[in-house]
């Protein structure tokens, strides 16, 4: 596919360098099929992967509040700022007990999370299966994959794409609040998180005089500051765009274009088969040792039934299908064996 | 009365013909089922006695009432256990 597919339309004037580069398809992690609901018992089944809260920065809060479509996605965005919890002028941020809430959740070392863990976490702009804000996503949402086709080569590519993304939101976010003369002393030019701002606390609870301080003379105008910066993106020039991006524009693209071309040279193949020479040694820790000449790749021995499946006839996509009915991602395993040359392309 | 056993509808669980790989998310644990547990898991759908369980199984599998007795009582042990039935 091109990337123009992925990138939201708000940014098409902008990156014409990238609309037309090619990508793989990411056929395991299908979105309107979701990978993570193969199972009907799956936490997943009310949330699919959106259990988390989307940092959107006041352009694109902006541009979906103008849209007369997006009527969730803009009641969702209204009860937020009237709650003011995690609404700054950069743009609407988890408050800070979604984030601590989150941050325990991450600590955890499985793939999944329980039904209830997953409910506590769900996106704001989740409504019953799609995404209510889906033309004005924010980075981690253009890019996220449960599994990439590519493996760990698709999840490179990935993360420097929403790196580039992210960069690119902060800047313009900054650049619509200088443009509204917001006092440049007081302008974040770092990275923005929840722990950057302390106008609210861990119950949620808003301290009014700290939030109007924030705000300066846009409190209680929050929705029109959201508007107006949006206006101001939308009548930016390519150029004046690059020139807000400066150097990292170059660096950024130079590192996108080098990993589109691993990613497509490193593309999982469309039928795998298991290495006949490939010898396993069940260890008594669970874990299976798989040798190939002198090659070892240690693995959970969980994972052995899937692995038995790259047979050379039964397709990538649907073994790694199989293995999400129980949550389990095969990318790691996979991506060794490969390595190891235990698992080849069937020719 | 006989116990009867029936399976932890809470679990997921991945069909590869002849295994069965089964998740229980509140344990955080995966458990792989061979191809007789995974008949004896199947069965389980419905609340059945080991009896009931020996004599379906005996239809299917070529071996003596008492092997099957035997290894039925161990599979349900097993299974028990691992709380993939109750």
């Amino acid at each position: 596919m091109l990337l123009k597919e992925k990138i939201p339309t708000i940014y098409h004037t902008f990156l014409t360098d990238f609309l037309d580069l090619e990508i793989p398809n990411e056929d395991i992690a299908t979105c309107s099929s979701c990978t993570l609901c193969k199972s009907d018992k799956s936490p997943y089944l009310d949330i699919k992967c959106c259990n988390y809260f989307p940092q959107m920065p006041n352009f694109l809060l902006g541009g979906i509040l103008k849209e007369n479509e997006f009527e969730f996605g803009k009641k969702q965005i209204k009860s937020i700022i009237k709650s003011k919890v995690g609404t700054t002028p950069y743009g609407i941020l988890p408050g800070k007990k979604f984030t601590l809430r989150q941050n325990e959740v991450l600590k955890k070392k499985e793939l999944f999370n329980t039904k209830q863990e997953n409910a506590d976490q769900k996106c704001p702009y989740y409504d019953h299966g799609r995404c209510s804000v889906w033309k004005y996503r924010e980075s981690l949402c253009v890019t996220f994959y449960c599994s990439s086709i590519g493996g760990k080569n698709g999840d490179d590519f990935w993360a420097k794409l929403n790196g580039f993304l992210k960069l690119v939101e902060q800047k313009l976010s900054q650049y619509a609040l200088l443009k509204l003369n917001w006092d440049s002393t007081l302008l974040e030019v770092k990275e923005l998180k929840t722990e950057s701002f302390d106008f609210e606390n861990l119950q949620s609870k808003v301290n009014k005089e700290k939030f109007n301080n924030l705000w300066q003379d846009w409190a209680g105008k929050e929705e029109e500051l959201y508007l107006k910066s949006y206006s101001l993106i939308q009548e930016l020039s390519r150029e004046e765009f690059i020139s807000i991006m400066g150097l990292d524009y170059e660096i950024y693209k130079l590192a996108i274009f080098k990993l589109a071309e691993t990613f497509n040279a490193n593309r999982y193949p469309e039928f795998l088969r298991l290495n006949p020479k490939v010898i396993f040694e069940p260890q008594n820790n669970g874990k299976l040792k798989l040798r190939v000449d002198e090659q070892i790749v240690t693995i959970d021995l969980v994972f052995l039934p899937f692995i038995k499946k790259f047979n050379g006839t039964n397709n990538t996509v649907h073994v790694f299908h199989l293995a999400f009915k129980v949550l389990l991602s095969l990318n790691p395993v996979v991506d060794k064996l490969v390595k190891a040359k235990m698992l080849e392309k069937q020719l | 009365m006989a116990n009867k056993y029936k399976r932890n509808l809470d679990l997921i669980a991945a069909d590869l013909d002849d295994d069965l790989v089964v998740l229980d998310v509140e344990q955080g644990k995966y458990f792989s089922l061979n191809p007789i547990s995974k008949r004896i898991w199947e069965i389980l759908e419905e609340e059945k006695s080991k009896d009931e369980l020996v004599t379906i199984l005996l239809d299917e599998y070529d071996v003596s009432s008492e092997e099957c007795n035997r290894d039925v009582e161990i599979h349900l042990k097993e299974l028990k256990k691992m709380k993939l039935i109750h």
